[in-house]
């Protein structure tokens, strides 16, 4: 017996429908955990919550985000760690939301951190520069690529979350200064690559 | 049951479904500096299918690209790949406006030029600002826009055999 073309797309439909609510309503497995892991204080750095911004909180949502400033040592860095997993389109890459924002990008340079690497960006606007230091971790492995993240990310919503942890976005920005002795910090500040 | 089905057209539930995982591109248009003009790329973009739409010839549909596009649209929702959805809504307008899968190639193709993913291409491989970037998708909205009128409109294809 034929199966009319029509009844097929029409099936299809349905199917897609029901996969679509199931995706979009089975929770993922998120990385709270990993966000409420990030250390407050500890030995020679503090820091204190930030609020959102009224514009950030209506990009993210509902992603999860950490906004905080740390004293580290004597350097003074504002940290925002993003989860993902309730929101994926609210990481984006962070090179595009520089540009995005009026930032030049100058160089870029990848630091050595523990199961990976990390990237330091040189930005400048209106004769003002500054450095930011950006990496995904998935607590296991960091990287600064927006494409393996697409791939990690959509590869762990097809298997429901099987395939692994979120990566979660960590974004470095000195305060007051240009730029950050950001080796030293990651020496004083371990717990930023423990999450 | 099934004359049911037959009255109502699958090709604009399939749009429907496409929008409504589409929904994002407002915020992104909203809040991204690089998407801005992208509801006006759309806009112009789509008025030869709307035009099409609008002065339907024949009651013809175009089943196979409805088709093509929801399958799409639905990797795209599994995978959380909106660039995918937002081809399987174009491909879908394609579908209300007969087009055939095979001509619809080029329009479909710009497409891009109201995608988020437009401007992150060329924001971060080309290293342009969003200016440009926007100024670019409205242009190729614009070439979109002719190539897709010359062919359903200049062009007007009869019915599918």
């Amino acid at each position: 017996m034929k199966i009319p073309a029509k009844t097929i797309i029409w099936l299809t439909l349905g199917a897609a429908v029901v996969l679509s609510l199931i995706w979009q309503f089975v929770p993922l497995r998120d990385a709270s955990a990993r966000l409420n892991a990030i250390p407050m204080s500890g030995l020679g750095y503090q820091g204190r919550e930030l609020p959102l911004a009224e514009v950030e909180t209506s990009i993210y949502s509902p992603a999860r985000v950490v906004k905080r400033l740390y004293q580290v040592g004597r350097q003074q860095v504002i940290m925002v760690a993003i989860d993902g997993s309730r929101n994926r389109h609210a990481i984006h890459d962070p090179t595009y939301c520089f540009r995005g924002a009026g930032w030049t990008m100058g160089t870029a340079r990848d630091i050595r951190v523990l199961g990976g690497y990390a990237r330091v960006l040189s930005l400048t606007k209106a004769g003002r520069s500054v450095e930011a230091m950006y990496w995904l971790s998935d607590g296991r492995t960091r990287h600064a690529s927006a494409l393996q993240y697409w791939w990690q990310t959509t590869w762990r919503r097809i298997t429901l979350g099987h395939s692994g942890e979120e990566p979660i976005l960590f974004v470095l920005q000195p305060v007051n200064r240009e730029s950050l002795d950001w080796e030293m910090l990651l020496r004083q500040f371990p717990g930023l690559l423990e999450s | 049951m099934n004359q049911f089905l037959h009255k109502i057209r699958v090709e604009w539930l399939v749009t429907v479904f496409c929008a409504w995982h589409s929904a994002d591109l407002v915020s992104a248009w909203k809040h991204a500096p690089y998407d801005h003009f992208g509801w006006l790329a759309l806009l112009i973009w789509v008025i030869p299918a709307l035009w099409s739409i609008a002065h339907r010839a024949h009651d013809i549909y175009q089943f196979k690209l409805a088709a093509i596009s929801l399958t799409v649209a639905l990797i795209g929702v599994i995978g959380d790949l909106n660039f995918l959805v937002y081809w399987g809504l174009a491909g879908a307008l394609g579908s209300l406006a007969q087009f055939r899968p095979l001509s619809a190639w080029p329009w479909l193709a710009l497409a891009m030029c109201w995608m988020p993913v437009f401007g992150w291409l060329l924001g971060t491989r080309l290293h342009l600002t969003p200016t440009p970037v926007n100024v670019l998708r409205v242009a190729i909205a614009l070439v979109a826009a002719v190539i897709g009128w010359r062919r359903l409109v200049v062009r007007r294809p009869g019915p599918a055999a």
